[in-house]
C-alpha cells in the first residue's frame, strides 16, 4: 500500500501551500507543513453525522433507519478500546484528544506538542478497531442521557435547534444531534457495527494534519497501519423535504431572563463550489443588511429592539441552507417584521454598496485569520474536503465576488419561508424587568 | 521558541509589553486597566469598557466606528471586563491581520493601535460626558447582561457559589455588580469614574503579533501622559481565609440537569504541586474525576476541577442528575483522600505531567492566548515563561502533592437544584 495520487494545493494571495495524498486504502490525506508552529492538530473525520439515518449500500434493496442520535452514541463508544481506553493511551505520549458529531461528520483529533507520531498511530488504531459489547453500549447510555439534558437546559442551542426542527418537515437536520433518551435506549450493538460499516470505510474518510511534521514518516505510518477494506459507498435519504417551512412559529419556555430568538429563511440546497459560493454569498449578504455599521442595526439598536448580541449566519449543508439572525429581545415578533420589512426594501432598492464593500474586505480578513493556527488550518482541510472543495477557495470566492451576486441572493430570499424560534422566560417578571 | 517577550514600564504604573514572532498572521493590541473590585463601583467600571470600544473622538457615531473597523479587513475593537482575584480588569482589545496580507499596502497595525489608543484616552463626549444616548443603550445592556446571568447554568452556579466562598471579600463581587447599581449609574457618575481609571489604576498595554508595532511606545506615553499619573498602589495578593466551618448551599431552578460545584481552599504555598495537584485531581481526560466520576461510575456528565491561584481555591465542577448528588459528592472526596493516601499511580502521574508541557507549548501558537498568559503572571509578579512554568510542574514529588493534596480545606458545598427530573415543556 502507499500513495496513488499527491496534488500540491497552493494559494499566491496568502502564499500558502498544503499536500493533498491519496492513499491506495482508499484514504485521502491532507498535510500542511506550518514548521515555525509548536503544535501539530490531527483529525480523522468521516462523512457520517446526524442526519445519516436513512441508508442503504448499493447492493440493498431497501433503506435501513436507524435511531436518532446513533451516529454520536458511535463516537462515544470508539472512545473504548479492548485493552486501554484512549484517552489513557493519550496520556502516555501527552496529546489532547477529542472527537466530536456534528450533523453531518464525525471527526476524531488531538492537538500535541511532542510525541506526534505515537499519537497519530493510536488515533489511526482505535479509530479502525471498533468494540463493542452488550455492556459496555449500556454502560455509555447514561453517560449520553446526562449530555442531552445538558443540551435541554442550554437555551442557545434550544433556539437553534428549535428553529431547524420549524423550518424542515422530513429532513433530518431537524432532529437533535445526539438524539432524545428515548431514541438511544433503541441503540444496541448491532445497530452500531452496521453504521460503523456503513460508514466507516476508509473511502468516506479523510485524515487532515497541521503543524510541523514530516510527510514521509506520515506515509509510513499510514502504510503500516490503514486497513485495507472494501469501499463502500452508503447512500442516504434525507426524505421528500417540501420547499415550505414545516412550523413558522415555535415556542419554547425556559430559564432565562430576556427572550432570545432565531430567524431563519428555507432556501433551496446547493452543494460543491456553487455550495460554498451561496453560502459565502448569503454570509455577505446578511451582514449588510444587518451588521453592526448598517442603518437597519443602528435604528433598532437605538430603539432598544435588538442589542449587541444580535448576530447574522448562515447554515447549510447536504440538503438544507437556511440563513438566520438571532439574538435577544423582548419583542421578537417585532424584530421578526422589521427583518422581513428591510429584506424587501433592499430587494427593492438595492443593498447599500459602500457596506457590501467594506464586507468583503473584512470577510477577506477573517479568511486570513483562519490560517493563523494549525487548529483551524487542519479542521479547514478537513471540512473543505467533505464538502468537495479547496481551502483556499473560500479566499478566492470572496476575492470575485461582486455586488450583483449579493443583491442576487437577497432577491432569492423568499420572506414567506421563515421561521421564527423563540425561547421565552419561564416567569414574565424577569422579561419585564426594568 | 522564536517568541519574544519584553514586558517594560513607561512609567506612572503603565507597563507595556510586546509578544513578537514572525510566523503570527494576526496582530493583537490591548489596554488593560486593573482596580480593586468593590460593590460600588463593579457596576460602573463594566461599563466603561463598552462605551469604550464602539466609537472615539474622530468617529462619535457608532455605525461610522464600525464601518471604519470592517473596511479595515474587519479589524474588531471589542471590550473585555473580568476578574482577578481581588480586582477587577477592564480591557478594550482589537485583533487586525498583519500589513504584509493588506491588499493595498495599508499600515492595518499603527491603525489598530492609533483606534484602541483614541479610544480609551479620547473617547466620543458630548456636553463633557459619555454621551446620553449611547450611554442609556449600554447601561440597559448591562441590566440584561446581570438578568441573563442565569441562562448559562454552569458559570451561573460558579458565580453563586463565589459569593459565599469569598463572603467578605473584593472577590464575592460580581464584575457586573447588582441590579441596583447599574441602574442608578449616569453618563455624569460613569464618566466621573472613567477619570478616575484613567488617571489613577494600574495599566497593562499589550502587543502580541507578527510585526514589530514601530512608533507604538511614544503613542502609548503621548496617550496617557505617565508623568502626570498619580502612581496607582501596588496589586496586593490576598489569599482567601480557610473557614472555621464549612458551609452548605444551595438554589432551586426548573432545570434538568443540577449542577454540582465543590470549593477548597488549599494552604499550600507550593504553588507548582498545587498546579499538578489539579491535573491530576481533575483537568484532564485522564484524571481521578474524569475516569472514575464520570466513566466509571458514570455519576456526572462532566466533573472537572480548576484553580483560583490568586485565592488559593480549587473548585470541582460537576453536572449531575439529582438522584447521584450525593454519590458523586462522595466520590469526589475520596478521590481526593486517596491523592491524599500517595494513591497515585506513576502513569497517572506522567499523564497530568505531559498535559502541563504540552499546553505550556501550546500558548506560543496563540499570539492571545500567550497575551492573557503574561498578564495574568506578570500581574502576579511572575515573570516565567509558559516553558518554565511548566519545568517547576514536573520537578513536582509525589511527596509534595500529597501535601498539596492535604492542605486541602472543604469550604463550600453549592447545589443548583433542578425542581423535577421531566424535561423542559415544548409549546
Amino acid at each position: 500500500m502507499s500513495i496513488v495520487n499527491k496534488e500540491i494545493i497552493s494559494n499566491e494571495r496568502c502564499g500558502e501551500q498544503l499536500v493533498k495524498l491519496r492513499h491506495s486504502a482508499g484514504l485521502t490525506i491532507m498535510i500542511w507543513k506550518m514548521p515555525d508552529y509548536s503544535t501539530v492538530h490531527a483529525l480523522f473525520g468521516t462523512k457520517y453525522g446526524s442526519i445519516n439515518n436513512t441508508f442503504k449500500l448499493p447492493e440493498d434493496k431497501d433503506f435501513t433507519v436507524v435511531p436518532n442520535g446513533i451516529a454520536h452514541y458511535l463516537e462515544h463508544k470508539l472512545f473504548e478500546n479492548e485493552d486501554c481506553p484512549v484517552f489513557e493511551q493519550y496520556a502516555k505520549t501527552g496529546a489532547s484528544g477529542n472527537a466530536y458529531t456534528s450533523i453531518d461528520k464525525t471527526c476524531y483529533l488531538f492537538s500535541c506538542s511532542d510525541n506526534f507520531y505515537e499519537s497519530l498511530e493510536i488515533l489511526l488504531s482505535f479509530v479502525q478497531d471498533p468494540y463493542f459489547t452488550d455492556e459496555n453500549v449500556e454502560k455509555e447510555r447514561g453517560i449520553i442521557a446526562q449530555e442531552i439534558k445538558m443540551y435541554e437546559d442550554n437555551p442557545d442551542w434550544r433556539v437553534f435547534s428549535n428553529m431547524l426542527s420549524g423550518m424542515y418537515h422530513t429532513h433530518p437536520v431537524k432532529i437533535d444531534i445526539p438524539g432524545t433518551v428515548e431514541s438511544i435506549g433503541e441503540i444496541t450493538k448491532e445497530l452500531l457495527y452496521q453504521c460503523y460499516n456503513a460508514f466507516y470505510n476508509l473511502d468516506n474518510m479523510v485524515l487532515s494534519i497541521a503543524g510541523n511534521v514530516d510527510e514521509d514518516r506520515i506515509i509510513e505510518i499510514c502504510d503500516r497501519l490503514l486497513k485495507d477494506g472494501r469501499p463502500v459507498s452508503p447512500i442516504c435519504s434525507f426524505g421528500d423535504e417540501p420547499d415550505t417551512v414545516a412550523q413558522p412559529e415555535v415556542r419554547q419556555k425556559l430559564e432565562v431572563a430576556v427572550p432570545m430568538f432565531n430567524i431563519g429563511f428555507k432556501l433551496p440546497p446547493v452543494s460543491g463550489l456553487e455550495g460554498l459560493r451561496a453560502d459565502i454569498t448569503a454570509k455577505i449578504t446578511l451582514a449588510v443588511l444587518a451588521y453592526e455599521g448598517s442603518s437597519f442595526y443602528r435604528r433598532y439598536y437605538d430603539e432598544g429592539l435588538i442589542n449587541s448580541t444580535f448576530y447574522t449566519d448562515v447554515f447549510s449543508g447536504d440538503g438544507f441552507f437556511c440563513p438566520y439572525f438571532g439574538g435577544e429581545s423582548r419583542e421578537p415578533h417585532r424584530v421578526f417584521s422589521a427583518i422581513i420589512e428591510e429584506i424587501e426594501r433592499c430587494k427593492a432598492e438595492g443593498l447599500d454598496r459602500e457596506s457590501f464593500n467594506a464586507l468583503k474586505k473584512s470577510l477577506y480578513g477573517s479568511a486570513i485569520r483562519e490560517l493563523d493556527n494549525v487548529e483551524a488550518a487542519a479542521t479547514l482541510m478537513l471540512n473543505s474536503h467533505m464538502d468537495g472543495v479547496s481551502p483556499f477557495d473560500q479566499m478566492e470566492i470572496i476575492a470575485d465576488m461582486t455586488y450583483e451576486d449579493a443583491q442576487k441572493m437577497l432577491c432569492s430570499i423568499d420572506t414567506s419561508k421563515a421561521v421564527l424560534s423563540i425561547i421565552e422566560p419561564k416567569s414574565e417578571e424577569e422579561a419585564s424587568d426594568e | 521558541m522564536s517568541v519574544q517577550y519584553e514586558r517594560k514600564e513607561l512609567g506612572g504604573g503603565i507597563h507595556f509589553s510586546v509578544i513578537l514572532d514572525k510566523r503570527y498572521k494576526t496582530n493583537f493590541f490591548s489596554v488593560r486597566l486593573i482596580t480593586k473590585l468593590s460593590p460600588e463601583t463593579a457596576s460602573a467600571n463594566s461599563i466603561i469598557p463598552s462605551i469604550l470600544s464602539k466609537s472615539c473622538e474622530s468617529h462619535p457615531s457608532q455605525t461610522e466606528f464600525n464601518r471604519m473597523l470592517t473596511a479595515l479587513y474587519g479589524s474588531t475593537v471589542y471590550d473585555g471586563c473580568g476578574k482577578l482575584g481581588d480586582y477587577q480588569t477592564l480591557s478594550v482589545n482589537g485583533t487586525a491581520i498583519g500589513d504584509r496580507y493588506a491588499l493595498e499596502g495599508e499600515n492595518i497595525c499603527g491603525q489598530l493601535i492609533d483606534i484602541i489608543l483614541e479610544c480609551v484616552t479620547r473617547p466620543a463626549l458630548e456636553n463633557g460626558v459619555f454621551p446620553e444616548k449611547e450611554f442609556e443603550l449600554k447601561r440597559r445592556e448591562l441590566i440584561d447582561d446581570i438578568l441573563t446571568e442565569i441562562n448559562d447554568k454552569r458559570s451561573y452556579a460558579f458565580m453563586q457559589t463565589s459569593k459565599i466562598v469569598y463572603k467578605g471579600e473584593p472577590a464575592a463581587n460580581s464584575v457586573n455588580g447588582t441590579l441596583e447599581t447599574a441602574k442608578s449609574l449616569t453618563p455624569k457618575t460613569v464618566y466621573e469614574q472613567y477619570r478616575r481609571l484613567i488617571s489613577e489604576a494600574q495599566i497593562e498595554v499589550i502587543f502580541a503579533g507578527g510585526e514589530y508595532p514601530e512608533g507604538a511606545e511614544e503613542k502609548i506615553i503621548g496617550a496617557f501622559k505617565p508623568a502626570d499619573r498619580k502612581v496607582p498602589s501596588d496589586i496586593i495578593i490576598a489569599p482567601s481565609p480557610v473557614k472555621h466551618q464549612s458551609v452548605s448551599a444551595e438554589d432551586e431552578l426548573d432545570v434538568v440537569q443540577c449542577k454540582m460545584i465543590l470549593a477548597y481552599k488549599f494552604r499550600s504555598e507550593n504553588e507548582p504541586a498545587v498546579r499538578l495537584l489539579n491535573m491530576v485531581l481533575g483537568a484532564t481526560p485522564v484524571s481521578k474525576l474524569f475516569t472514575n466520576v464520570r466513566e466509571k461510575l458514570s455519576l456526572c456528565y462532566y466533573c472537572s476541577s480548576s484553580v483560583n491561584l490568586m485565592k488559593k481555591t480549587l473548585f470541582v465542577d460537576s453536572g449531575v442528575s439529582l438522584d447521584k448528588v450525593e454519590a458523586a459528592k462522595a466520590e469526589i472526596n475520596r478521590q481526593i483522600e486517596e491523592i491524599k493516601a500517595g494513591n497515585v499511580t506513576e502513569s497517572e502521574l506522567s499523564a497530568a505531567k505531559l498535559a502541563i508541557s504540552n499546553s505550556a507549548k501550546a500558548y506560543y501558537d496563540y499570539p492571545k492566548a500567550l497575551a492573557g498568559w503574561y498578564f495574568n503572571n506578570s500581574i502576579r509578579g511572575i515573570s516565567d515563561d509558559p516553558e518554565e512554568i511548566a519545568a517547576k510542574v514536573c520537578a513536582v514529588t509525589m511527596d509534595e502533592l500529597k501535601e498539596a493534596a492535604a492542605s486541602l480545606v472543604p469550604d463550600t458545598e453549592y447545589l443548583l437544584r433542578g425542581l423535577d427530573e421531566s424535561a423542559g415543556d415544548d409549546e
